[in-house]
């Protein structure tokens, strides 16, 4: 095989060529490739049994936890395993957002995702699907654990549990982008994901609703979207409540679903710009 | 010649002041890892006070302001001091292994003659200075929202106090060579920690456990130590009054300890036989 020397031209006409584009199906295939990529990271770099373990024990020991607490109040108990469902998605999108490009980093990929011809929010969105499908499964899960082991009773509207589902996953999305925007820039995503949940645990009314809050909390928890989704999640599964029913909890928790996406694009946007202005995006 | 034909490795240092001056030096430098990330130093006193309003907000839109004999608080507040034991416990002595990997130094680790129970006894105790703080803020907060304490004995109170450390100490070794062995600290310290909030009683009391449960729960020391510093602090309890529940702490903390002892010396002559504890 023969070699020769790339000329500076050749360089810079390399730059500037036409980016490739990507069809619909394209992207289809990258969010779908990045989702795969990332559970198959997860089960080797870990093996099933202990993943399984670290995914299923805390929302799993959380529920029968709240349950214990309100083992005497069984409108809260309800209420807080719905809660707990939520808390699974809340947790898991919170926690995959900063840690898989976290990772992505220490293993030394982060720059080869960026220097990719494929769209960037379409890799950053497979990350996404396999954080909201995990959280989902774990939420499913625990619905199911409070029917079997707790009598939670079931009343489900399902055009209300979908609409609330999206706006809410859509609401956490943009939060867990802002969130592992900002875990990235200081290299520590993790860290800063243990540092906020219990925050956000205590006033996104998980354990109780935000209407029993003292007011002190229900001022912080109603400028956040999670007491809505969580409170209109509760309401869709166990009263069978229609979309107006909810539509006191849904209309703020729609405009968290806009402005918290557009608000983690631009926060994306930044970080990268600072990294690549500091060459500094594969520092660990 | 296989691995398992080569001879044991005897190390020289044995229990005694060269272990002691490394668990020294292992809290040493797990604490000046942990200060120089301000992350950290923000997380560890905020964190288990959210946790613990949290759980008395629970307790208290629910109507519970006693748990037995003792206020709701009250009861959180030493909940949440066992909490903090077996978080220091799972995050420092679980992962210390981890940790050495993580940060580049298990090579010196390994190869020095200090045994590896002490470096892990280490970080356990750094790990437990290191969430003082927190341990102080939760008591600041608890009496904030309520918490009424009654210590007649201090002394019965601060020996108590004392155990759980000590049991949480002794399960982490217990479990020590299992999260050096599987290379999956990371994991079992999330798995771990869960399940012993349920099972020690932290936030609800043991005797709302199922019966099954609570069997399980008897074999647990923190659980025993946890209820001595409940009786000394929420109840007035003395050093007599509390001596059996002690005394079962310690009962089980020697047999955890034990077992632990004897699995990390084993382990340790192994791994340093087969020269494969830094494959992670």
């Amino acid at each position: 095989m023969t070699s020769r020397t790339v000329t500076d031209n050749e360089v810079v006409a390399a730059a500037q060529a036409t980016p490739v584009t990507f069809g619909p199906l394209g992207i289809l295939r990258v969010v779908t490739g990045a989702a795969r990529a990332i559970a198959k990271t997860r089960l080797q770099t870990s093996g099933l049994p202990f993943y399984l373990m670290v995914w299923l024990s805390y929302p799993v020991f959380s529920l029968l936890l709240v349950a214990l607490i309100y083992r005497a109040d069984p409108a809260l108990r309800d209420y807080a395993i719905i809660g707990g469902a939520g808390m699974a998605l809340l947790f898991g999108m919170q926690y995959n957002a900063g840690e898989i490009l976290d990772g992505e980093r220490q293993r030394g990929t982060l720059g080869n995702l960026f220097l990719s011809p494929a769209p960037r929010y379409s890799w950053l969105a497979g990350f996404q699907l396999f954080a909201v499908t995990e959280s989902l499964v774990t939420a499913t899960l625990g619905v199911g654990i409070g029917k079997a082991v707790f009598g939670l009773p079931l009343d489900i509207a399902p055009l209300t549990l979908v609409v609330t589902l999206v706006l809410f996953v859509a609401a956490m999305w943009g939060f867990a982008m802002i969130v592992g925007s900002l875990g990235v820039a200081i290299r520590d995503a993790n860290q800063l994901s243990n540092l906020l949940f219990p925050l956000m645990q205590l006033v996104a009314g998980t354990l109780y609703p935000i209407s029993l809050m003292p007011g002190w909390i229900q001022v912080p928890a109603r400028c956040l979207p999670f007491g809505y989704g969580i409170q209109a999640l509760a309401d869709a599964v166990t009263s069978g409540a229609t979309l107006s029913d909810v539509s006191s909890d849904l209309l703020p928790l729609a405009g968290f679903a806009v402005l918290l996406p557009a608000l983690g694009v631009l926060a994306f946007r930044a970080v990268e710009r600072r990294t690549r202005r500091a060459g500094a995006l594969e520092l660990v | 010649m296989t691995v398992d034909q080569l001879p044991t490795v005897e190390t020289e240092l044995r229990p005694g002041s060269g272990d002691l001056h490394l668990v020294v030096a292992t809290a040493r430098v797990f604490l000046l890892r942990y200060a120089s990330n301000p992350i950290m130093l923000l997380r560890a006193p905020l964190s288990p006070v959210l946790i613990l309003i949290g759980f008395h907000l629970a307790y208290d839109v629910s109507g519970q302001h006693t748990v037995g004999s003792a206020s709701a608080m009250g009861f959180l507040v030493t909940g949440m001091l066992g909490t903090g034991a077996w978080s220091s416990t799972v995050w420092g002595s679980g992962n210390a292994i981890q940790s050495e990997v993580y940060e580049g130094t298990i090579s010196s680790v390994i190869a020095a003659p200090g045994r590896i129970s002490a470096v892990i006894t280490g970080h356990g105790i750094g790990s437990i200075v290191f969430g003082l703080p927190a341990l102080l803020m939760s008591v600041v907060v608890g009496l904030g929202f309520g918490a009424r304490f009654e210590v007649d004995s201090p002394v019965a109170a601060a020996l108590s106090l004392l155990a759980v450390y000590v049991c949480c100490l002794c399960i982490g070794l217990a479990f020590g060579g299992l999260f050096v062995l599987t290379r999956q600290s990371n994991a079992m310290s999330n798995f771990l920690q869960a399940p012993v909030y349920l099972l020690a009683g932290f936030f609800v009391p043991r005797d709302a456990l199922p019966s099954w449960l609570q069997t399980v729960s008897d074999a647990l020391p923190i659980a025993h130590a946890i209820d001595a510093l409940r009786a000394t602090t929420l109840d007035g309890a003395s050093l007599s009054d509390v001596g059996e529940t002690l005394g079962a702490a310690a009962l089980s903390s020697v047999a955890f300890l034990a077992a632990g002892l004897w699995g990390l010396h084993r382990l340790d002559d192994a791994v340093r036989r087969r020269g494969t504890l830094d494959l992670m």
